[in-house]
């Protein structure tokens, strides 16, 4: 029995610091390359902080809990936060880009400066105005409505993606109005709808298998298969994303966000295209989550079963 | 050559091969072990020969550059607009899961199985029309074929219908969804085979290049890969998928319950007659309104797929909307009354005036037009909110409808990002080009290559769904497939194929996919080997339409060739890419109305032309001498080319050996500059390099009659710009008599004659054709610039404005008489021949002809 609760220590310890090393691993990237602050290898003290805190918060964590919490529990406490992530990351997308559709018509119009003045107006056409003084806070009030709403908030999307396709062919049909923002919102909500959904789909058996062997498999061994397929499989693709995206100033994802990228039509368009970049994080970090809470429910059955069967 | 990075290429095989096996989900199997074996390379190259990129087929590659090509190629999945045609899968799933939900195709399945009972086998038929019309929406065979088999298995068994026939129509009509648009699968398809056209096009212009001692851009445009965009693959597969695939499925039962009644009894109708077709009408009519309408939609040019995702979407919302309900009362129908409403509205207002709503000069009807359709709009929104409310309240359908695609939808889309990845590392091993080797080094040509991709894919199906084989296969070979230039296939039809091969290895026993859904969903007492009975037929039958279509391209490709030329974008009659079929067609035309255009040329050339100005005098003698040049020119052409092609069908005895000039052709190709390295006589190379040289010099000499043929087209568009500069006169009289009435307002302030005449100025610019009259106004506003207005000046240049005018009116209104008749009839004989080039669109009496012949595949092995 011993045994087994170090057994569930070690598993749950690494869950968590592989968790808590990503999150300190994006607080270090933003420091780095938008702050200039000097990495681990640089021996930047702050980036050392950051990632001991992180294995200290990932240790606590394992301490800190009865040691006789089934893994399952910690499982499902993992994919809560992933849970709570993905439904801030809606909100803040679909006011973001509510907001800057709003923005963008009125520019396209050329409203803008009547309703807020010539000076606001020039300054929201400036990326870098727009991305930290508009879409900062507005991102921030998301994940407000995150902490008081409930649900999964991303399925929303699929009629919000809907919607604004209609918009579009009303548009173009009745009005022969089209415009390149409605187009970027779509893009936006429907990007944002199959990435937040990557998870979730996780969970909730949605991801398709191949169904040569395992539905014919015990359940011991999908549990198995699911351990293992996490940690050779799941894990190192979530942090591939990770890595390649941002290991140095110049990556896919790096370089859109640091610079505030938008698209080509500037100011006809949404200021969004840095955050679609962003997007890959959230994949990135929800799949370390999710599949963190996998390892864990799979070692939690896979263990079960196995110290059942020494009882028997 | 064996490289070391192919061990590498096989670790990665075996891990995903695995790992699949497993049943690890495939959206994170495909990218995982493809990332496992990137490490593995890279550790491998570090440890034994110190060099981290050692195993990579580029040397230039290392671990992270190929995982960043990798994430650059995810993001490219949703980043640009390029690839915006993948919006619509979110959208159909919607509306497919909608349907499926709110039981529209229970409902038809019942109607149609009571329509169709009494004819022998009818329920059988009755299944696969609900298959072919609704399993559309869906376009993922589990879920059809287990709603299919959930609905009809047990009225078929009821209805005392042989188990294995049973079996065998279900899971064919459920796995017709992927080839009857408008499918998710095909979507996804044209989405991969977009890109796979791209590095077709890349692949033909680098064999152009070296063939022709040019660069790659030079290439003609109409050598190239023609790439084709969803709806184009929608259209080519309407008729492999529903008439000749469904009319098979329906032949095929009908035969059978004729010859053997017992499998296939009628059944009778049960009921009353009234409430029937009350009935039929309901459950029938919607749906089949709904797909055409978003068929439609997309055939017409007035939506792209995703926009006829959001119509398809919003129909679904509405029909639920009352579905739900009972659709038993009145009442559950007032949204749908309301929206069809507000739609017919819309359509009538549209129809009768301008609605655009960025128009600077609409009329006050316009205006009130546009205030009501906006109000229709609104009662548009209202419909789809209130349904949405009602699917809201019921029993929380639209969250779990909603959680249903985002779930799908997600499943989808990471398995397209994973396969990125595989793709990414499986060219990183040299994969692609090891394939292309391998493909390319097979005897048999094209149809070899053909053949064993499609075996590979066929095979595939037993165990990989139809995604994931768009995305892992198509990427790797459809590129090499398509740049073959002997075939030269059309993109659309290697969809379709692709399509159809995919969906009869659904069918194949004992691993077919749709067996096993089957299976799932059947009660005990059908047995697996009953299942297998049954859909051998159809296996056939699917062969057979896999072969008709495989042999006849047309079938395919005729439908998006025709409808591309009859939307607004149609390409005009002097697009390269049509010229291999629009010439023959022209100069036949122009042969047989040579008489008639002479004479037209020469009933022009016989007026008197003294009072037209001598620029346009010219340009009408010239037009009048082109057509004698244009004749010959046809001529020339029709010998340089039959020259041409007589040498290309030569035959030379060379070494002992028979060759034709093709063969010949590509024999040297592929030596390439070689046949030293080959060991062979340099004058033996030396003298296929010349026949080729030949042949490419007679090919060049009608290509230059080509040119000085359309060089004598010039004259036709000059000659027809002179015809509506005649038609100005009205116009420039109406100005005439304005700018006359300003003659007394001369001595009134400059600020307003400067008004006055620059509004003029601005009428005669928009007529066009009298720049030599607007050039005097800026001289005649100088005038009125100077410090004090000299009154005779200003008179004076007023005058010159109105003898310019007025000169330029008149020879105009002489022509009117004589010349301008006269124009017309030549015009309207050259454009029906000679000049047809010169018109603006196709005309419609050549665009059924033109493209039945650009929708054969055309052999262009010869150009490279």
């Amino acid at each position: 029995m011993s045994l087994a609760i170090s057994q569930h220590r070690l598993i749950r310890v690494l869950a968590f610091s592989t968790v808590m090393i990503a999150i300190a691993y994006l607080i270090n990237n933003f420091l780095i390359f938008g702050f200039g602050f000097p990495g681990v290898f640089e021996g930047g003290r702050l980036a050392i902080l950051t990632y001991a805190i992180g294995l200290a918060v990932a240790v606590g964590l394992t301490l800190g809990r009865r040691a006789k919490d089934s893994l399952e529990v910690t499982s499902r406490e993992l994919t809560q936060c992933n849970q709570f992530m993905i439904r801030g990351c809606f909100w803040a997308i679909l006011l973001v880009g509510m907001v800057d559709a709003a923005i963008s018509f009125l520019y396209v119009e050329g409203w803008l400066p009547q309703i807020l003045g010539t000076n606001l107006a020039d300054k929201l056409g400036s990326q870098d105005f727009r991305g930290a003084y508009l879409h900062l806070p507005v991102l921030i009030l998301g994940f407000l409505f995150a902490t008081i709403s409930r649900g999964l908030g991303f399925i929303w999307l699929v009629l919000l993606v809907f919607l604004a396709e209609l918009l579009i062919v009303i548009g173009g049909t009745v009005y022969s109005y089209e415009q390149t923002f409605l187009s970027d919102l779509v893009r936006l909500w429907y990007a944002a709808l199959f990435i937040f959904g990557a998870a979730n789909a996780l969970v909730t058996e949605g991801h398709v298998r191949v169904d040569v062997l395992f539905s014919k498999l015990s359940h011991e061994k999908k549990s198995l298969v699911n351990l293992w397929g996490s940690i050779l499989l799941g894990m190192p693709f979530a942090w591939a994303i990770l890595l390649a995206g941002t290991w140095t100033r110049g990556r896919v994802v790096n370089a859109p966000i640091l610079n505030f990228e938008i698209g080509q039509e500037g100011g006809s368009g949404l200021y969004i295209k840095y955050l679609m970049a962003g997007f890959l994080l959230v994949l990135a970090l929800s799949l370390i989550l999710q599949f963190g809470a996998l390892i864990l429910s799979s070692a939690n059955s896979h263990y079960l079963r196995a110290r059942e069967e020494i009882v028997k | 050559m064996i490289e070391p990075s192919f061990a590498f290429l096989a670790v990665l095989v075996l891990l995903m091969t695995g790992a699949l096996v497993l049943g690890f989900p495939v959206a994170f199997a495909l990218p995982g072990s493809a990332i496992l074996t990137i490490s593995l390379a890279s550790l491998a190259g570090h440890l034994i020969v110190g060099d981290a990129s050692a195993y990579f087929a580029l040397k230039s590659d290392s671990f992270l550059t190929v995982l960043s090509t990798g994430v650059t190629n995810f993001r490219a999945v949703y980043w640009e607009p390029g690839r915006d045609t993948l919006i619509a899968i979110p959208l159909f799933i919607f509306m497919g899961i909608l349907l499926q939900r709110s039981k529209v195709a229970e409902d038809l399945l019942v109607t149609m199985a009571q329509l169709f009972g009494p004819i022998p086998g009818g329920l059988g038929i009755s299944v696969v029309l609900v298959g072919g019309l609704l399993a559309a929406t869906t376009g993922i065979v589990g879920a059809t074929v287990i709603t299919m088999g959930l609905i009809s298995l047990p009225i078929m068994m009821r209805s005392k219908y042989s188990t294995s026939l049973a079996a065998g129509t279900i899971c064919a009509s459920g796995t017709l969804g992927q080839i009857i648009p408008p499918s998710i699968v095909l979507i996804i398809l044209a989405d991969q085979l977009a890109s796979a056209a791209d590095v077709a096009q890349s692949i033909r212009q680098i064999n152009w290049a070296s063939a022709n001692d040019s660069l790659g851009f030079n290439m003609p445009s109409h050598l190239g890969v023609k790439t084709a965009s969803a709806g184009d693959i929608f259209l080519g597969a309407l008729i492999p998928g529903a008439l000749i695939l469904v009319p098979l499925y329906i032949v095929y039962i009908l035969s059978l319950a004729l010859l053997r009644p017992g499998m296939a009894p009628a059944i009778k109708f049960e009921g009353r007659r009234k409430e029937f077709y009350r009935e039929v009408f309901r459950s029938l009519i919607p749906p089949i309104l709904l797909i055409g309408l978003v068929l439609g939609s997309i055939i017409a040019g007035y939506a792209t797929v995703n926009q006829a995702g959001a119509i398809g979407a919003s129909g679904a919302i509405l029909m639920a909307g009352y579905q739900l309900m009972g659709a038993n009362r009145l009442q559950h129908y007032a949204p749908v009354t309301l929206a069809i409403t507000a739609l017919l509205s819309i359509m009538i207002l549209k129809s009768s005036f301008d609605l655009n709503i960025r128009n600077p000069n609409k009329t006050t009807s316009d205006v009130m037009a546009l205030i009501m359709a906006t109000g229709f709009v609104l009662s548009l929104l209202l419909a789809l909110g209130w349904s949405l409310y009602r699917i809201y309240m019921k029993d929380n359908i639209l969250r779990e409808v909603l959680t249903e695609a985002a779930k799908t939808t997600s499943m989808v889309f990471i398995i397209l990002l994973g396969a990125v990845m595989l793709t990414v590392a499986f060219r990183a091993f040299g994969g692609d080009a090891l394939l292309r080797e391998a493909l390319s080094s097979m005897p048999g040509g094209f149809l070899a290559k053909f053949l064993v991709v499609m075996l590979v894919m066929f095979v595939l199906g037993f165990f990989l769904d139809f995604i994931e084989i768009s995305v892992v296969v198509v990427p790797i070979t459809a590129p090499i497939l398509l740049a073959d230039p002997a075939a030269n296939i059309s993109v659309i039809w290697l969809g379709v194929m692709i399509a159809m091969n995919i969906q009869t290895s659904f069918l194949t026993p004992p691993f077919g996919f749709a067996l096993f859904y089957l299976r799932g969903v059947a009660p005990v007492n059908v047995g697996t080997l009953e299942i297998y009975r049954g859909v051998a037929m159809f296996i056939v039958l699917q062969l057979a339409a896999l072969t008709i279509v495989g042999a006849n391209e047309r079938l395919v490709n005729f439908i998006p060739e025709y409808v591309r030329l009859i939307r607004d974008t149609a390409p005009p009659p002097s697009q390269p890419a049509v010229q291999r079929c629009l010439e023959p067609l022209m100069f036949s035309d122009a042969l047989e109305r040579e008489d008639l255009a002479r004479t037209a040329a020469l009933t022009l050339g016989q007026i008197n032309f003294a009072d037209t100005p001598p620029q346009a005098r010219n340009i009408i003698m010239s037009s009048i001498e082109s057509v004698s040049s244009s004749y010959e020119q046809i001529h020339l052409i029709q010998n340089a080319t039959a020259a041409a092609n007589r040498f290309e069908s030569q035959e030379w005895l060379i070494d002992g050996k028979e060759w034709s000039y093709s063969s010949l052709h590509k024999h040297v190709r592929k030596l390439d500059g070689k046949a030293q390295v080959h060991g062979l006589d340099p004058q033996l190379a030396n003298r296929w390099e010349n026949i080729i040289f030949q042949a490419q010099v007679l090919r060049a000499d009608a290509e230059r009659e080509r040119q000085e043929f359309r060089a004598s087209e010039a004259a036709y568009s000059d000659v027809t710009e002179l015809y509506y500069d005649y038609g100005r006169v009205d116009a420039l009289s109406a100005v005439q008599r304005n700018l006359l009435d300003l003659e007394r307002l001369l001595t009134s302030s400059s600020s307003a004659i400067i008004g006055e005449l620059s509004s003029i100025e601005k009428d005669l610019r928009s007529i066009g054709g009298v720049s030599n009259v607007t050039v005097l106004f800026s001289r005649f506003y100088d005038s009125l610039d100077l410090g004090i207005v000299d009154h005779s000046l200003v008179y004076e240049r007023y005058q010159s404005i109105v003898e310019a005018l007025s000169a330029e009116i008149e020879w105009r209104q002489l022509g009117q008489i004589e010349i301008v008749p006269a124009l017309k009839n030549f015009l309207d004989e050259v454009r029906k021949g000679v000049a047809l080039r010169t018109l603006d669109n196709i005309p419609a009496r050549y665009r059924g002809r033109l493209a039945w012949c650009l929708s054969s595949h055309e052999d262009i092995s010869l150009r490279f």
